[in-house]
C-alpha cells in the first residue's frame, strides 16, 4: 500500500513538474546543439591544422605522468630524465679481444669505433678533449642488479661436467725468444 | 445546520458512473506517470555514472583539488561526451535531410504530408468524432473509447514517408536521450563537486580533543595537541617552549 501511495504521489509531482522538465529539456537540447556545432568546427579546424581533433587536457597529462612515475618506481626502471646505461641482470661472460699487433690506419682512425670522430695529429691533448669529441659523457651504472630468487623447491642434481671448449685460436708464445735471456 | 443538505449535489446515475470511471482512470494515470518517472530517474542515474569513469583518476591522483576545478574539468569532459554521443543522431538527421531534399526536388513537391502518409501504416482512431464525448460539470470529456477511423493501408507511392519519418523520429528521440544523459551527468558533476571535497565536523567535539588537568578541567595546551607533539609529529621542534 505504501509503494502504491508513493507511486501515486510521484505521479502527481511529475504531472506538476512536467512542463518545467520539458522546458529544461528543450533548453538543454538547444544548448547541446550549440556545443556540438562549436566542437565540430573547432575540431575540424584543428584537424586541418595537423593537430589532434580534441587536445589532451592538462589534467590527463598530469595523471599520465604520475602513473608512469609510479610504474617506474614500482618496477625499478630508470626515469626518462636520468638516462643510465642498462646492465645485464644476471652473470655474463665478457670476451676481451687483445690485439697486440693492430696496424695503424692511414688516416689515423680506429676501425673498432668508426663513429668516433678522429683526433687530428699534431694537436695538443686537452684534458677535456674526450668530452669535446665524444657525443655524450660516459655514464656509470651504479644500480645494483637484482639477485636471482632462490627457491627451496629446486632439488639439486648432479652438475654435468662439460669439458672446456677448445679455443678456436690462440697465441703460442712457447717458442718466443727472450732477448734478455739470450744475452 | 445539516452540512449535507446545505451543499446539495445533484448527480444523475450516469454522472455517478462517469465520475467513478474518471477517478479510476486518474489514479491509474498517476501511478503510471509515477512509474515512468521512476524509470526515467533510474535511467538518468545509470547514465550519470559514466562521468565518474572520467573524473576518477584526476581526483584520486590529486590533480584536481578543489570544487571549482572539478566542475571546470567535468564540464569540458561532459561537452566532449555529448559531442561524441550526438554524432549518431546527427548523422541520421543529415542523411534523412539529404534524402528529403533529393526526393522533394525530384518530385517538385515540397509540401507533402509525410506524417499523414506514414499513418497509413497503422490503425487510426476517430478522436475527432463528438459522439464519443460527453459534458460533465461544464467540461467536454472523452466518455468512451473512439472507433476506428481507418485501417492500415500501405501504399507504394508513400515510400519516401515510410523511410523519412522513422529516420526523423529516431534522430529526435536519440538526441533527446543523449541530452537527458548530458543533463544527468551535469547534475552529478555539481553534486560530486560538493561531496568530494566536503569537510565535515560531524562527530567532532572541540573539547573532547583537549586534555584534562588533574582536577578534571579541560586545558588547551598546544604541546599536548597531536600536531605539536614531538613524539607524534617528528618535524615538531623538541625544544618548543611549554606553557
Amino acid at each position: 500500500m505504501g509503494k502504491f501511495l508513493k507511486n501515486f504521489g510521484l505521479g502527481l509531482v511529475y504531472i506538476v513538474l512536467l512542463p518545467f522538465l520539458l522546458i529544461a529539456l528543450v533548453l538543454f537540447a538547444i544548448y547541446g546543439l550549440d556545443v556540438c556545432i562549436y566542437l565540430f568546427f573547432a575540431s575540424t579546424i584543428r584537424f586541418f591544422q595537423g593537430k589532434e581533433m580534441f587536445p589532451t587536457l592538462p589534467e590527463d597529462v598530469k595523471v599520465a605522468e604520475i602513473k608512469k612515475a609510479q610504474m617506474d618506481a614500482q618496477f625499478g626502471t630508470p626515469a626518462p630524465s636520468a638516462p643510465q646505461a642498462s646492465a645485464p641482470a644476471g652473470p655474463s661472460t665478457v670476451y676481451v679481444q687483445q690485439n697486440y699487433y693492430q696496424g695503424q690506419k692511414e688516416n689515423g682512425a680506429s676501425s673498432a669505433n668508426p663513429q668516433q670522430p678522429a683526433i687530428p695529429h699534431n694537436e695538443p691533448i686537452d684534458t677535456t678533449g674526450y668530452f669535446k669529441h665524444a657525443p655524450q659523457p660516459p655514464v656509470l651504472d651504479v644500480t645494483t642488479p637484482k639477485a636471482p630468487q632462490l627457491s627451496n623447491e629446486i632439488t639439486p642434481t648432479a652438475i654435468p661436467q662439460n669439458s672446456a671448449p677448445e679455443p678456436t685460436a690462440y697465441i703460442d708464445i712457447s717458442h718466443d725468444e727472450d732477448p734478455k735471456g739470450d744475452k | 445546520m445539516d452540512f449535507i443538505t446545505y451543499i446539495e449535489i445533484s448527480m444523475s446515475d450516469n454522472d455517478r458512473k462517469l465520475l467513478i470511471v474518471m477517478l479510476i482512470i486518474l489514479v491509474l494515470l498517476f501511478i503510471l506517470l509515477g512509474l515512468i518517472g521512476m524509470l526515467i530517474r533510474y535511467t538518468m542515474q545509470q547514465q550519470a555514472k559514466r562521468i565518474d569513469y572520467f573524473m576518477h583518476d584526476p581526483v584520486v591522483y590529486r590533480v584536481i583539488d578543489n570544487p571549482e576545478h572539478f566542475r571546470r574539468y567535468g564540464y569540458v569532459v561532459n561537452n566532449r561526451l555529448l559531442y561524441h554521443q550526438a554524432l549518431v543522431p546527427f548523422i541520421i538527421a543529415i542523411a534523412s535531410l539529404i534524402l528529403y531534399i533529393s526526393y522533394a526536388a525530384s518530385t517538385h513537391n515540397w509540401n507533402e504530408d509525410y506524417f499523414g502518409h506514414f499513418s497509413s501504416l497503422f490503425i487510426v482512431l476517430d478522436w475527432g468524432n463528438p459522439k464519443y464525448y460527453s459534458d460533465f460539470w461544464g467540461m467536454h470529456l472523452l466518455s468512451s473509447w473512439p472507433g476506428v477511423y481507418s485501417y492500415p493501408n500501405p501504399q507504394a507511392a508513400y515510400w519516401a514517408s515510410y523511410v523519412l519519418v522513422p529516420l526523423w523520429l529516431t534522430s529526435i528521440v536519440y538526441y533527446l536521450v543523449v541530452i537527458q544523459a548530458f543533463f544527468a551527468r551535469l547534475i552529478l558533476i555539481n553534486r560530486r563537486s560538493r561531496t568530494v571535497y566536503e569537510k565535515s565536523l560531524e562527530g567532532y567535539n572541540y573539547y573532547a580533543s583537549m586534555t584534562n588537568t588533574q582536577t578534571g578541567y579541560p586545558q588547551q595546551n598546544p604541546v599536548n595537541q597531536p600536531i605539536n607533539n614531538q613524539q607524534q609529529n617528528p618535524s615538531f621542534p623538541p625544544n618548543f617552549p611549554r606553557h
